[in-house]
Order: C-alpha cells, then sequence, then structure tokens
C-alpha cells in the first residue's frame, strides 16, 4: 500500500514539475510578447494556448493516472 | 489584429463532439462495453471543460497583458486538475467505469490541439513570403 501511494506522489509530482517550467516559460514569453508588440496579441495568444494545452495534457494523465494508483494500493 | 484563438476553439470542439457522438454510438452498437465507452464519455467531456476554461485564462491573461496590468492571483494550473480529477472521480469511483477509457478520454482535446497546431504551423511556414507584409499574390 505504502509503495503504491509512493508510485502516485513520484507520478504526479514529477509530471506537475516539468509542466509548471513548461508554463512559466510559455506565459513569460508570450507576456513579453505582447507588451512589446501589442498588434501581435491575436498569434501569440493563439500560439500560448497551444503550447500550454500540450504542455498541461501530461500532468493531468499523470495525475489520473496516480489516481488510479492510489485507488489500486488501497 | 489576426485572432485565430476563436477559430481554434471552433475546431477543437468540433472534433471532440464528433469523438463524443463515435462513443454514443459504441455504447449504443455495443451495450456490453458499456463500462468503457462510458468512461471515455465522461473523460472526453472533462477534457472539454479543461480545454474551454484554458482558452478563456489565455484570453484574460493576454488582456491583462496588453492593457498593462497585473495579473491577479488564481489557481492556475490547479483548477483544471481539478476538473480532470472530479472526472476521473466520477467515472471510476462512482460509476465504476474503465480507468483506461477515461484516461484516453482525457486526453481527446489535447490531441486535438496537437494535430490542430501542428498543422496550422506547417500552413504558416508553407504561405508565401509576402504574406506578411499583407499584399495579395
Amino acid at each position: 500500500m505504502v509503495y503504491g501511494l509512493l508510485a502516485a506522489a513520484i507520478v504526479f509530482g514529477l509530471g506537475a514539475f516539468g509542466a509548471s517550467i513548461g508554463n512559466g516559460m510559455i506565459f513569460s514569453k508570450t507576456i513579453e510578447g505582447i507588451s512589446r508588440q501589442p498588434e501581435l496579441r491575436g498569434s501569440l495568444q493563439t500560439t500560448a494556448f497551444i503550447g500550454v494545452g500540450l504542455v498541461e495534457a501530461l500532468p493531468i494523465i499523470s495525475l489520473v493516472l496516480a489516481f488510479i494508483l492510489m485507488g489500486q494500493a488501497e | 489584429m489576426k485572432d485565430d484563438l476563436p477559430v481554434l476553439m471552433r475546431k477543437i470542439s468540433r472534433i471532440t463532439f464528433f469523438f463524443l457522438f463515435l462513443g454514443c454510438l459504441g455504447w449504443a452498437i455495443y451495450p456490453e462495453w458499456k463500462e468503457v465507452f462510458g468512461g471515455y464519455l465522461i473523460g472526453a467531456l472533462g477534457s472539454l471543460l479543461l480545454t474551454w476554461q484554458l482558452a478563456w485564462k489565455t484570453v484574460r491573461v493576454a488582456d491583462m497583458a496588453a492593457g498593462g496590468r497585473r495579473s491577479r492571483g488564481g489557481f492556475g494550473f490547479m483548477s483544471r486538475a481539478a476538473i480532470g480529477l472530479l472526472a476521473a472521480v466520477i467515472s471510476v469511483r462512482t460509476l465504476g467505469y474503465d480507468p483506461a477509457a477515461t484516461v484516453a478520454g482525457i486526453i481527446t482535446a489535447p490531441m486535438a490541439t496537437l494535430v490542430l497546431g501542428l498543422s496550422s504551423i506547417r500552413r504558416k511556414r508553407g504561405g508565401h513570403p509576402s504574406d506578411e507584409r499583407g499584399e495579395k499574390q
């Protein structure tokens, strides 16, 4: 049971760690770009949306997997 | 200003609704696989909610950056993770559906985003150089 909980924690922790770094980089560059050139806002926000959508898919999947692992550990 | 995000969101929603339709069709044709199709349907619905929330958040951040305002604090990723977890809890714990099918449903909208994003990048690269200057060919 302890191993299952540990596996769930590692899966979600590492997934969220990578996604937090990726999200921070994407949004910081997007805000910087929009502040420099507000006329490019449309294309920049679309690119940011695609990037964040892809980056966040992994931690959400890892969260669900962690949840399933916790369920099996009980 | 060219705003592609509403167009992209409409396409992603359409693709996800198509997969939801396929899930309903599968459930109707093969009722004995109810656990698989039910889990997929709930996961795909959750992923659609996630994508709508992310689009709303992206537009809000862009509005604040364009207006020179500071972003207010929010739950960010936690709210989206909570939506995914809620879909998983409803599907697996409450209704007893298949966990793997739920995960497959949750990645439906991100996969649609990936495919549409890559195709739009390829289309932009293949464009004529004069497109950037707004000239007609």
